[in-house]
């Protein structure tokens, strides 16, 4: 029987720790050249030789053992807690070529732990072009460890590091550092107070003051002990620190030459353009137009191709399978529709990833969120919400969750609450859908309107972001801010493995996790929309004959289909909440759909392509979720999708919280209901008054 | 197929939808841990 390991990854934030893993591991967890992607810790297996196994832990991204945020305190909590089951046997400290001095800092720290450690020495492929030597033996005899020089880029170094995991038996788990000369007196009297307690792990457990909750210090009697005040203990960290960098400015002096002579750098001088206070906004602008309006130009295509596909499938069921009555329709109408209004959807989605994953990879999203931050100051928010903000354009889940970095919890909690404001890909259906049914195809300076609307709808939901962080700053009166230190990483070519597996699992997710609960609304929904009261469900034939005797053939199936529909279980339902929604311009079956994605929005168009496949008996060739919705007429004849009721529909949707997911994970994150039961109430409210004066404006 | 047997199995899978669906979002609305891999936890 194989024996099993633990082994963390440990280092600076974005130093490619989760690219070691994914390396390691053979998964595909997210990896981003911004920091702060991982905020909890991520598990995998390696299988290291024939009997070693190996369990590999991600841990968040930490600058030192002095933690001050949710997501540092995951790593030290590990490291000092011998009793937690995923304490590490091998701890791999994983370094950044182009940092190692600062790097340093936390693997000599986490050394004097006395935890057996191998130094990984990431993007190495960079050295060449950044005038990098190292020599290696001198830097392993020096810090008293193993070296794995590695590429993740070019999967270069992994199985010596694997080797060297290997052989964890052998390394050595001598200190950098002396603890004692930190300070002499001070440290004798602890060693004094506590013989039996290993020195600097005892140091690091007294300095770290606040925040913990797992480790157990109940074995520590601090009655025999005077310990120093929190400004004394911080200055004892700072010369810890100081005698930290001195000790590794010595070892890089022989171990590392950077000969600026062959470097070829262009870094300097891409960040004055793209950080610029002007140029670097209207760059960022410019890029955001080119995403969208290739969204459009892309994706048409292959939409039309799938909304066609599914419509065919369809009509294809009920003319193969008509003996099979009405479980050939629940098939046809509702699981097919159904499906249909969300996988139409992936060459958006995946066109989008696609842009947000080569921003990322490149390097650029850093100097986005420097940028962002220069306008989120001005409105009480911490730089720190930057990143949730930004990542909630995929998903606010891990976008909430990224939160756990910022340290102040009233700033935590305003970037919690308004994170869903940001346009998420749920959303992507739903306004492309309602965009190409209600503005029109023209274009200005080479732009559509529709792209243009589309970018207009996320700058919208940023801003409303941003506004609401600043009413809720004056309300909760935040009194201290978090600095925001931000690393800018450098710049790379996107590596396509990692771009397609970012597209891919972004996409599949989006389809898997969306396509289940969509199929079963859908099924649901069906079942409300093919049954109904007896008297006036079941006659609906009789009752048409005899209100319009003038109609005849397909006009008289379509009259008996909608009286059907709106007879059914789902139309009493939705007749009874259209009072509360037609203000806002929209008929019951919208209002069907609003109740619907309640849960997630990506619901509201298989809804409505379910609801409207029940409810027509057209013949003909084109019933594309598209054409069905674009027909669709009030009683009087009206449209239902005109400029006002559709711009009434988006900026619902852009405010409104409809996402049970998030409301759970914000539960999670704040411990309480109260949070996102107030997220819930009001961001349906602003939703309703916003969407309720455009529509009364526009119409 | 008889009119009653189809009724029937369309009965059969709506409650397996309903159940599915209050299984996902009331019963136990919690994301699936950090341990699952390959997934943001994003149910979206």
């Amino acid at each position: 029987m194989s024996k099993q390991i633990n082994v963390a990854l440990i280092g600076n934030p974005n130093t490619g720790k989760t690219s070691v893993f994914n390396a390691l591991t053979g998964l595909s967890q997210k990896v981003g050249n911004y920091p702060g992607i991982t905020v909890d810790k991520k598990e995998g297996f390696c299988k290291v030789s024939r009997n070693l196994k190996a369990h590999i832990l991600d841990l968040p991204g930490t600058y030192s053992l002095n933690a001050s945020s949710l997501d540092e305190n995951v790593v030290i909590e590990l490291l000092l807690n011998k009793n937690d089951k995923d304490y590490p046997d091998v701890a791999v400290i994983v370094s950044d070529v182009e940092n190692l001095k600062r790097n340093l800092l936390l693997f000599t720290q986490i050394k004097d732990l006395k935890i057996p450690t191998i130094l990984v020495i990431n993007m190495a492929d960079r050295m060449p072009r950044k005038g990098i030597t190292l020599n290696i033996d001198l830097l392993e005899e020096q810090l008293k460890t193993k070296i794995a020089l590695v590429s993740t880029r070019k999967n270069e170094g992994i199985e010596h590091l694997k080797n060297l995991i290997g052989n964890f038996k052998a390394l050595s788990t001598e200190a950098n550092l002396d603890t004692s000369t930190i300070d002499s007196d001070y440290f004798a009297s602890l060693r004094k107070a506590f013989p039996n307690q290993d020195l600097y792990k005892l140091w690091v457990v007294i300095s770290q003051d606040a925040n913990f909750g797992k480790i157990d210090r109940n074995e520590l009697d601090f009655s025999k002990f005077k310990t120093k005040t929190k400004s004394e203990l911080k200055r004892l960290q700072q010369k810890e620190t100081i005698k930290r960098y001195q000790f590794i400015n010595n070892i890089l002096k022989e171990g590392q030459v950077i000969d600026e002579s062959k470097a070829t750098g262009y870094r300097a001088q891409l960040d004055r353009i793209l950080t610029h206070k002007i140029w670097g906004y209207a760059i960022f602008f410019v890029i955001l137009l080119t995403i969208f309006q290739v969204i459009y130009d892309w994706a048409t295509i292959p939409m039309d191709f799938i909304d066609s596909s599914f419509a065919s499938l369809a009509e294809w069921i009920k003319v193969t399978f008509p003996g099979g009555g009405k479980l050939t329709n629940l098939i046809a109408e509702g699981v097919v529709s159904g499906i249909g209004g969300i996988v139409i959807f992936i060459p958006q989605i995946a066109f989008l990833f696609l842009f947000i994953s080569v921003l990322e990879e490149s390097g650029y999203m850093s100097r986005v969120v420097f940028l962002m931050d220069r306008v989120m100051r001005r409105f009480g928010l911490s730089g720190k919400s930057v990143v949730p903000l930004i990542s909630g354009t995929a998903c606010a889940i891990p976008a909430i969750m990224a939160t756990r970095n910022i340290e102040n919890w009233k700033e935590r909690l305003i970037t919690i609450l308004v994170t869903p404001f940001t346009t998420c890909s749920a959303r992507l259906p739903v306004y492309l859908i309602i965009i190409a049914l209600v503005i029109p195809e023209g274009r200005f300076l080479g732009l559509s309107y529709q792209a243009l609307t589309l970018m207009l709808l996320y700058l919208i939901g940023f801003g409303m972001a941003v506004f609401s962080a600043y009413i809720l700053d004056k309300i909760l009166k935040t009194n201290r801010k978090t600095f925001f230190v931000i690393e800018m990483p450098s710049y790379k070519v996107p590596l396509l493995k990692n771009v397609a597996l970012t597209v891919l699992e972004k996409t599949k997710t989006f389809v898997f996790e969306a396509g289940k609960i969509i199929l079963a609304i859908s099924i649901v929904l069906w079942i409300l929309a093919s049954y109904g009261p007896e008297k006036s469900f079941n006659n609906a034939e009789t009752i048409v004959e005899e209100s319009f005797p003038e109609l005849r053939g397909e006009q008289l199936e379509n009259k008996v289909a909608a009286y059907k529909l709106e007879h059914s279980f789902i139309g009493i339902i939705g007749k009874t909440i259209e009072p509360a929604i037609r203000p806002l311009g929209y008929d019951w079956k919208i209002g069907i759909g609003i109740v619907a994605s309640f849960a997630a929005r990506e619901v509201f168009v298989g809804t409505l392509a379910t609801i409207y496949s029940v409810g027509s008996a057209t013949e003909d060739d084109d019933k594309t979720i598209k054409n069905r919705m674009a027909n669709e007429v009030h009683d009087n004849g009206e449209k239902v999708f005109t400029l006002a009721s559709g711009i009434s529909l988006l900026l619902f949707y852009a405010f409104a919280m409809q996402c049970m997911s998030t409301l759970a994970v914000v539960k999670r994150e704040t411990n309480t209901w109260k949070w996102p039961m107030i997220q819930l109430f009001g961001m349906s409210f602003i939703a309703y008054i916003i969407a309720l004066i455009s529509f009364q404006i526009l119409n | 197929m008889s009119i009653v047997f189809q009724n029937i199995i369309i009965a059969v899978i709506g409650l397996i939808a309903i159940a599915f669906i209050v299984k996902k979002y009331i019963w136990n609305p919690k994301k699936k841990d950090s341990k699952s891999c390959g997934n943001n936890g994003c149910g979206c």
